[in-house]
């Protein structure tokens, strides 16, 4: 983003609001309150990170809270040393907690992982309460206040400026682990899971990142309260805290970090205000959480957002090198006696076949003939039963489908999935060298006027182009692209056959699925037909045609009617 | 635009069906007359499943209008299109798992106890293939019985139409030879049938009339001596 | 000896047929709209104070007081799933996955707090279902209550399994949980069987909370070790099997028991959530396997 987008002026303005009324009320209570409101906005920041970004429902950030709490106190008490390393501590543990939760955790579907971080929850606080080390029940006393020197931070203004100072510090952090077109990529993975990993993107780093950095902030927070308040209890890693981090995340809207903030000024505060209520805040809590879950489920951020909508990126020039064609060599793709079956079906029985670079192959069939599968494996989301696929002549057979596009290929969807909120430019840099790569990818694709727009206000057949445009800028020297003209209309289809026949003149090999030889017959230098699994024919498009067993295949089988 | 339909089997007038600003299908207008076969041909992804989806209303439709028995299902919701008198057999069947045949019977057919017990074994009398599994989960049926099932399903509540996607997937002739039986014994008995179909030659075997769906768009609707043999047909159906 | 690990197996079996009846409840909204009720442990001690309340309405000196209370409780309980349906699965029908999850979260807090602010923290006391009285088997001392409970659970999953396996409606129940587009294709109201699964899960939980309150107690931070341990019987069971998440919970409890009397409960509840987090990193879909499609 380049300059500062109006949402984040309504943010320091009612940051601005928020400082004013603490001077005005200026008694102990509020500035205990408004440092508390800090605190957990620490860790909510934190928490967006996997809750929002990763979209990963984890129950453990108040756990991760605790931990950074216990860490601190024990340090500072049991070892003596100064209160600035018990922060350092409260920091490193919990990250170190979350990297190694992330790991087995992080590729299970949402109930697991809301099971598993719930279940480690527990774990954390049946040690708080029964380990000796811990003080048990009653927790630890006496820690002893952070210092400067000499000088103890304690409560009042100096504990204020010092927590809201790291609210600032963790937005930056939190900022600049979404830079860089992260923020992109997590969303890519989070909402087009099998896009992502066509295009070279690893989650395995980003899940360690996250839920390291995520951990690193609730523990901070953590710390801060247990020196802040000179005691720590089981409770702090009770569900309590974890329900108040969840509910201001919702609230703010999931995935912000700004948002954060604005949630815990809004929800921290609540059982003062509802101090006609007493103990009953956290009813509130729970009918606030159900209200903002229902009726605004994208929060305060999500609410901002529609009213102040982010300012397009800059749009670098298209690069001269565009268009003349890439340097970048074709690579014949080749796949050699494939065999797949799941369950009892079999849905290859030994199919081969090749697309040599600067050629469109088409690959057609009946339903349920393979064709897909085909596809799947040689984009690696499937692995074969027996069989070689290989591109540029390199065995891609055990590499994961993230690394075949670092070798070159690249994938178009049927129903390309872009994450939300995203702008053409970014959504086609995602998997770029940078950004004008992929101003050039969506120049070859005819979309570099529309690259300052936002994704959703393409049509379909734009849509497809856009698929099309962020594969090409991974810079492949193959590409398979799965029914690429469904849905589109005659001069639609015309044009996008246009552009395959330039790109495999570029020296790109194209594999094009299709059903229907009326897209295919003017476009393929070879097509390739399946049936049952086996490949019935190949050859150009006119021999396909003609072939007597095709029309069979296409007519009806055989002379049994 | 038509009022009413002309008669009580199955009209569709302009059905269109967009996704995400792609037209899938139509506008399409078809009528298929009780006691008919009307097949649906045409590749994969041509339309054939878009079409069942519309008619049955899982599908939103984006513009038209559809009638089932003289009555107007357009904004009908699922459960309603089917007590109306629809009748569907979807691609891959589509059978609930963990229910035996009977059991599947029992949930879709209407009535009492007694009455469903009665319709439960007219279908195990049309259908005999099912009758010696009659307690048997769906899935440990083979593909044949699979399908008749499907199939049985389907009308067990004397629908006025019924839609048959691709019932003869994944079968080995002889069995096809059963399913496309069992659908002319139905509209033998009355009911209008919609049988989308790749495996052309049998389907021309049993229907009363030919449809060529290609890329969404309705090509041909021939009556099917006129089809059988005719090279625009042939070309038609290889999409070229 | 004998006479200990007699008392001590009736203990498990009587926990297991309670605890197999939370997670039957649970697994059943699952089935059907694939979503986690995070407040089902709130239910349960819901049912539980329902159960308190209802007592006290009574007059002091009735035989079987449980028993007599156990229908208004299922009635209550019914009528709150049917609530909990319309504020947290039905608006939410069409929005993804994990709101469903986040707004269960909220409904369980308001219920626990809601109950704390109504009526208090303190640990209350249910009736027996019976009484107090102990039978003599050869020797061996066997609570009322104990074996009333066993009975009373064991008539209660029976009567869910009857429903499910042959009534009609509970046909159309499954096949609704199976796939509920082509269930809606047939003719089957899937709205309503929606309705109806939350409101049996929850009947179902709350007599589980009302056959828990005379031993156990019933304090308003129950739920949640319960949902916890329902949730983890799903898992184990296979997610989205009934009887699967039955015999896991089932399993829990007498691994509970057993632990419990050997070691203590805390080490009960520690090698519960460690064996958990082994299973999710090796075997997360359970021992039998998955069936429903996924919501979170």
């Amino acid at each position: 983003m380049i300059g500062p987008d109006r949402r984040n002026l309504v943010y320091l303005a009612a940051a601005a609001v928020g400082l004013g009324g603490v001077v005005a009320l200026g008694d102990t209570y509020a500035l205990r309150v408004a440092t508390l409101v800090g605190i957990y906005a620490i860790a909510a920041i934190g928490y967006q990170l996997v809750f929002g970004r990763l979209g990963l429902l984890s129950l453990a950030q108040g756990a991760l809270f605790g931990i950074g709490a216990y860490a601190s106190a024990l340090l500072t008490l049991s070892l003596g040393l100064p209160a600035p390393l018990g922060l350092v501590a409260a920091v490193l543990v919990p990250a170190a907690v979350g990297a190694a939760v992330a790991l087995p955790i992080a590729r299970l579907d949402s109930h697991y992982v809301a099971l598993a971080t719930l279940g480690l929850a527990q774990l954390a606080l049946l040690a708080a309460t029964n380990l000796e080390l811990t003080g048990g029940a009653n927790g630890l006393y006496g820690v002893p206040p952070l210092a400067v020197g000499p000088v103890e931070i304690a409560g009042g203004w100096p504990m204020l400026v010092l927590v809201w100072a790291l609210v600032g510090l963790c937005l930056l952090v939190s900022r600049a682990v979404l830079a860089g077109g992260r923020a992109a990529r997590f969303a890519t993975l989070r909402d087009a899971p099998h896009a992502a990993l066509t295009l070279g993107l690893n989650p395995v780093p980003a899940r360690l990142a996250l839920f390291a950095v995520a951990g690193a902030l609730g523990g901070l927070a953590g710390g801060l309260q247990v020196h802040g308040i000179g005691v720590v209890s089981p409770s702090v890693t009770g569900f309590e805290v974890m329900v108040t981090i969840l509910a201001i995340a919702v609230v703010g809207g999931r995935g912000s970090a700004p948002g954060a903030v604005a949630g815990a000024a809004l929800l921290i505060p609540l059982p003062e205000v509802l101090r006609f209520l007493e103990g009953s805040y956290l009813v509130a809590y729970g009918v606030l959480l159900l209200a903002a879950i229902v009726l605004m489920p994208r929060g305060l951020d999500g609410w901002l957002r529609d009213r102040f909508p982010r300012r397009p990126p800059a749009v670098p020039a298209v690069p001269a090198a565009a268009s003349a064609p890439p340097r970048r060599r074709g690579k014949a793709l080749a796949v050699d006696g494939l065999r797949k079956r799941f369950g009892g079906v079999t849905a290859l029985d030994g199919v081969s076949f090749a697309v040599p670079a600067g050629t469109v192959a088409g690959l057609i069939g009946a339903n349920g003939s393979g064709k897909t599968t085909v596809l799947n494996l040689i984009s690696g989301l499937e692995t074969p039963d027996a069989g070689q696929i290989r591109l540029g002549g390199v065995p891609l057979a055990d590499r994961p489908a993230h690394h075949r596009t670092e070798l070159g290929l690249g994938r178009g969807f049927q129903h390309p999935e872009f994450p939300e909120g995203l702008f053409v430019l970014e959504a086609a840099a995602v998997a770029a060298r940078d950004r004008s790569g992929a101003v050039a990818a969506l120049d070859r694709v005819g979309l570099a006027e529309r690259a300052g727009e936002p994704v959703a206000a393409l049509g379909a057949a734009e849509l497809r182009r856009l698929d099309l445009a962020r594969a090409l800028a991974t810079e492949p020297g193959a590409l398979i692209l799965d029914e690429p003209a469904a849905g589109l209309t005659s001069e639609e289809r015309a044009a996008l056959a246009a552009l395959l026949r330039r790109l495999a003149d570029q020296g790109l090999a194209v594999l094009v699925v299709d059903h229907g030889m009326d897209f295919l017959l003017p476009l393929a230098d070879r097509i390739v037909c399946l049936d049952a699994g086996r490949v019935l024919a190949a050859g150009t498009p006119d021999e396909v045609r003609r072939n007597p067993a095709v029309v069979a295949a296409y007519l009806g089988e055989g002379a049994t009617a | 635009m038509t009022e009413t339909a002309p008669h009580r089997g199955l009209v569709l007038e302009d059905v269109e069906v967009r996704v995400a600003g792609a037209t899938l299908l139509g506008p399409v207008s078809l009528s298929v007359e009780p006691g008919t076969v009307v097949a649906v041909l045409g590749a994969n992804g041509a339309g054939k499943s878009t079409l069942m989806h519309a008619i049955v209303g899982t599908a939103g439709v984006a513009r038209g209008r559809i009638w089932l028995g003289q009555v107007e299902i357009s904004d009908r919701p699922v459960e309603r299109r089917a007590r109306q008198g629809l009748g569907w057999a979807p691609e891959g069947r589509r059978l609930f798992p963990g229910l035996t045949v009977e059991e599947t019977l029992d949930v879709a057919a209407p009535g009492g106890a007694a009455e469903r017990a009665r319709r439960i074994d007219a279908m195990l009398e049309r259908f005999p293939i099912l009758a010696e599994k009659r307690s048997e989960t769906a899935w440990r049926l083979s593909g044949g019985q699979q399908q008749m099932l499907a199939i049985a399903r389907a009308v067990i509540a004397d629908p006025l139409a019924v839609l048959l996607d691709e019932p003869s997937l994944g079968l080995a002739p002889v069995v096809r030879d059963q399913v496309f039986a069992a659908a002319r014994g139905l509209a033998d008995a009355g009911t209008a049938i919609l049988l989308a179909e790749q495996d052309v030659p049998r389907a021309l075997a049993v229907a009363d009339r030919v449809v060529v769906l290609a890329r969404g768009r309705l090509v041909l609707d021939w009556p099917t001596q006129v089809a059988v043999g005719n090279p625009d047909f042939e070309r038609a159906l290889i999409g070229a | 000896m004998i006479e200990a690990a007699a008392q001590l197996a009736v203990n498990a079996v009587a926990l297991g047929a309670v605890y197999a009846l939370v997670a039957l409840g649970f697994v059943l909204v699952i089935g059907a709209v694939g979503a986690v009720n995070f407040a089902h442990g709130e239910l349960v001690m819901l049912g539980g104070m329902v159960g308190v309340g209802a007592t006290m309405l009574l007059p002091a000196d009735l035989p079987v007081p449980g028993l007599l209370v156990l229908p208004a409780v299922l009635a209550v309980m019914a009528a709150v799933g049917l609530a909990v349906a319309g504020i947290a699965y039905a608006p939410l029908r069409r929005a993804p996955p994990t709101a469903v999850f986040i707004a269960t979260i909220a409904v369980g807090l308001i219920i626990q707090h809601g109950v704390t602010v109504g009526i208090g923290p303190e640990p209350r006391r249910g009736p027996p279902l019976v009484d107090s009285g102990v039978l003599d088997l050869a020797g061996v001392g066997l609570a009322h209550q104990q074996l009333a409970t066993i009975a009373t659970a064991a008539a209660l999953i029976f009567a869910v399994h009857f429903l499910l396996q042959h009534t009609r409606f509970g046909r159309r129940l499954r096949a609704a949980a199976q796939d509920p587009e082509m269930a809606r294709a047939v003719g089957i109201p899937v709205r309503l069987t929606i309705a109806v699964s939350f409101a049996l899960a929850a009947a179902l939980a709350g007599a589980a909370g009302l056959l828990l309150s005379n031993q156990y107690l019933v304090t308003p931070t129950d739920g949640g070790a319960l949902m916890l341990k329902a949730y983890i019987a799903t898992v184990i069971g296979g997610w989205g099997r009934i009887w699967g998440a039955a015999l896991g919970a089932f399993a829990i409890a007498v691994f509970e028991t057993l632990v419990a009397a050997t070691a203590s409960y805390l080490v009960a509840e520690a090698l519960l959530y460690l064996g958990v987090l082994a299973v999710l990193a090796v075997r997360p879909q359970g021992l039998f396997g998955e069936t429903t499609g996924r919501r979170a």
